[in-house]
């Protein structure tokens, strides 16, 4: 039997001890803003004044909000066409970096480069690069005889115009991904396939991609919050226009919160979003067991 | 996630700390270090107390330039130090979490559209009785209209230092070369819709800018009689005879007669760097552009009135100025910084920029707004007793969202001005029915 210790040699002490900084700013900033925004949620409040408690009548106003099925449907757009896009061309150039190339160092740091810059820079430029009159986008399909297309003003081209400077900002991040993921393949399989006459095309489709499994399922996950919570070039580029086009639904929370606070409506949005997240990372979750065939015990 | 846990616990229970199995004594010391740190963040947290006045404003940085001299000059006179607060963006909401945070500023610098945001709810001090009791200024100090728009139900709320209203800025060059008499004051729609043509250059030069931003299209409104919502601010009175024609004759400029530039004309370009550039003969816009024009413009220009419709030339009234947190600790003093912002010199100071129309008669009046160009600066003033502020319901900030993005489509030509305005009307209704 132990002897009676004094508390501060039980090794559990210490360890909250140490870890007390790190608790208490992660409990500062983040979890009580997080419990609190649930509370604000079942609130009326302008900022200025005492809140006031109205029970559910933020959750129930929203889903009565016209703007809130279009907030929605732009969203939920957003995502679908930002993963396709994404995740495409991320695998594609991940395989195209992966070969022996002369230069690759370089084209490995292009592509990583629009993702450590600044996303309000990134959107300055995309603003003259999608300007009608002039822009870099235009003049090309002028070349080949296109009309000019208003791509931020339509409601038509807004929002996929977005997704594509999104996609073009983030790229990098996933292309890194994938090429981790493609680096860790086991040799000895694709080998083997190799051998049994799979080459090119039916190697990638039956070996490297089921293999790669774990690493889409990843950058899946990521690049879907990511989607989801789109906001800064919306903020800099359209402010959600034309015709509320290219408001999603952190921009509207946003808007709802800082420019016409209404605090308690932008808290119910912003846990309609967490329920919407959770809900499909656990989809993703569990859908893995069917397409994830490699997938280490941990 | 739960196994990463229980994985650790496993490891600390094999011991794996050993690197801090220090003996007892270090380790209290370690304790009473790290206790000692978290208290010095929590009190670094804290804010400090000073005597110092907090003022917050808005501004470019040569309005900061400005300000700098006088907040120093009164530091001087009274011996309050000031600390000032630059907010240059996304003011109204960093003002609203510094009064949720209880750092709300002893004296904020407002604009008449955000003031009654915060009077409603208590947040801004009662001036009147202040400025009553006063031995060094007075109410007839100030333009009647501006000092009325920093009220608030009757209570005065702030000190104006500028009213703002709109004019039309005209390219002198462009009309001698049409052979076009320059507008007069007291000039009329029907006049405009006969000149522009002379002075259109179609795909290279337009009679008059076109903004589909609801402060520049409201005159049209006003000047015909019509408004966005009704007096009691409970009905949007957009859909009405006289608003719809006020939209229809500024439409037509566009879309009928041609003699006002596209989207298609004009990509990304703002209005003001169009007319900067010689393309615009005329455009509706307000003093602010001056001092930017002072510097930049080579060709010869001048301001006139608004063109009078069938209610005659109405412009906004809008004002900014200083107002004084009803928790300030320090109310005599944030009051003297409000009168020295708000006196003759400082007004003087700010005027001379080009930036402002002086909340104050005897600044406006005189040499700081009227000498310099625009040589017409005095039509600024003239249209004063016959301007009106903007209305300002609660959800201000929104109702402006919709008018700007559900119009959107009429000012580009997709829609009609039956098709647009409905379902805007019918959105502006919700909003303003919403009781907070």
């Amino acid at each position: 039997m132990q002897p009676v210790r004094h508390p501060l040699r039980s090794e559990r002490i210490w360890g909250l001890l140490l870890a007390s900084p790190a608790l208490f700013i992660i409990g500062v900033f983040s979890l009580l803003p997080t419990l609190a925004s649930f509370l604000i949620g079942f609130t009326d409040w302008d900022l200025l004044g005492a809140p006031k408690w109205v029970g559910l009548d933020n959750y129930t106003s929203l889903l009565a909000d016209p703007v809130f099925p279009k907030v929605v449907a732009n969203t939920l757009l957003f995502v679908v066409l930002y993963l396709v896009l994404d995740l495409v061309l991320a695998l594609a150039l991940a395989l195209a970096l992966n070969q022996k190339l002369r230069g690759l160092g370089f084209f490995r740091t292009a592509y990583f480069l629009p993702v450590v810059t600044s996303m309000v820079a990134v959107s300055i430029v995309w603003e003259w690069i999608f300007d009608p009159r002039g822009g870099a986008l235009n003049e090309v399909l002028r070349w080949f005889g296109g009309e000019p297309v208003h791509w931020l003003s339509d409601p038509a081209t807004a929002l996929p115009a977005l997704v594509v400077m999104s996609v073009w900002k983030s790229l990098g991040t996933n292309v890194v991904l994938f090429l981790a993921g493609l680096q860790a393949l086991p040799g000895e399989v694709l080998e083997s396939a190799e051998v049994d006459g799979a080459t090119g095309w039916r190697r990638f489709w039956h070996v490297t991609l089921p293999l790669l499994g774990p690493t889409v399922l990843l950058v899946g996950i990521l690049a879907g919050i990511r989607a989801f919570q789109t906001f800064d070039s919306v903020y800099i580029m359209t402010h959600g226009g034309p015709r509320r086009s290219t408001t999603v639904i952190v921009y509207w929370l946003f808007q709802n919160a800082f420019t016409y606070f209404k605090l308690g409506k932008a808290s119910a949005l912003a846990y309609m979003l967490f329920a919407v997240l959770a809900g499909l990372t656990w989809v993703q979750w569990t859908l893995r067991k069917r397409w994830v065939h490699q997938e280490q015990d941990t | 996630m739960f196994r990463t846990g229980w994985a650790i616990r496993r490891v600390a229970g094999d011991g794996c700390y050993h690197g801090l199995a220090m003996p007892r004594p270090a380790r209290s010391r370690a304790l009473l270090a790290l206790t000692s740190l978290m208290a010095a963040v929590l009190v670094a947290c804290a804010p400090a107390h000073s005597t110092a006045l907090r003022f917050s404003t808005w501004g470019s940085l040569d309005e900061i330039a400005t300000l700098r001299p006088i907040l120093e000059a009164f530091t001087r006179k009274e011996g309050v130090p000031v600390e000032l607060i630059h907010i240059p963006d996304e003011y109204a909401h960093k003002l609203r979490l510094m009064v949720v945070g209880g750092t709300v500023p002893d004296v904020m610098f407002m604009s008449n559209e955000a003031l009654p945001g915060f009077a409603r709810k208590g947040v801004l001090a009662d001036l009147a009785l202040r400025l009553a009791k006063d031995g060094q200024l007075r109410e007839r100090d100030f333009f009647p209209q501006v000092l009325d728009a920093m009220r608030w139900k009757g209570t005065l709320h702030g000190l104006p230092r500028d009213l703002s209203n709109l004019v039309v800025f005209y390219n002198k060059d462009l009309f001698d070369e049409a052979g076009v008499p320059y507008p007069k004051p007291g000039w009329t729609m029907a006049d405009l819709q006969r000149i522009a043509p002379k002075l259109t250059v179609p795909g290279k030069r337009w009679a008059i800018g076109f903004q589909p931003n609801p402060l520049i299209w409201t005159p049209w409104v006003w000047s015909h009689g019509g408004d966005i919502v009704d007096a009691s601010m409970t009905r949007c009175t957009l859909g009405d005879p006289a608003a719809r024609e006020g939209l229809q004759v500024y439409l037509d400029l566009r879309h009928r007669q041609h003699v006002a530039p596209s989207d298609k004309d004009t990509g990304n370009a703002r209005m003001t760097q169009l007319f900067a550039t010689g393309k615009l003969a005329m455009f509706v816009y307000g003093r602010w552009a001056v001092p930017g024009y002072r510097r930049k413009i080579k060709f010869n220009w001048d301001v006139t009135t608004f063109p009078a419709g069938p209610a005659g030339s109405v412009v906004d009234t809008d004002a900014s100025g200083w107002a004084m947190s009803a928790r300030t600790r320090q109310p005599e003093a944030a009051w003297k910084l409000i009168r020295h912002l708000a006196s003759r010199e400082s007004i003087e100071a700010f005027t001379r920029s080009g930036l402002i129309v002086p909340s104050r008669p005897d600044v406006a009046y005189g040499p700081a707004f009227l000498s310099g160009s625009p040589a017409g600066s005095r039509v600024f003033l003239d249209v004063i007793a016959k301007g009106r502020p903007t209305r300002v319901p609660p959800a201000y900030d929104e109702i402006t969202w919709e008018l700007i993005d559900g119009l959107g489509p009429m000012w580009t030509g997709e829609e009609s001005l039956d098709e647009a305005l409905p379902p805007v009307i019918k959105r502006v209704d919700a909003l303003l029915a919403e009781v907070r």
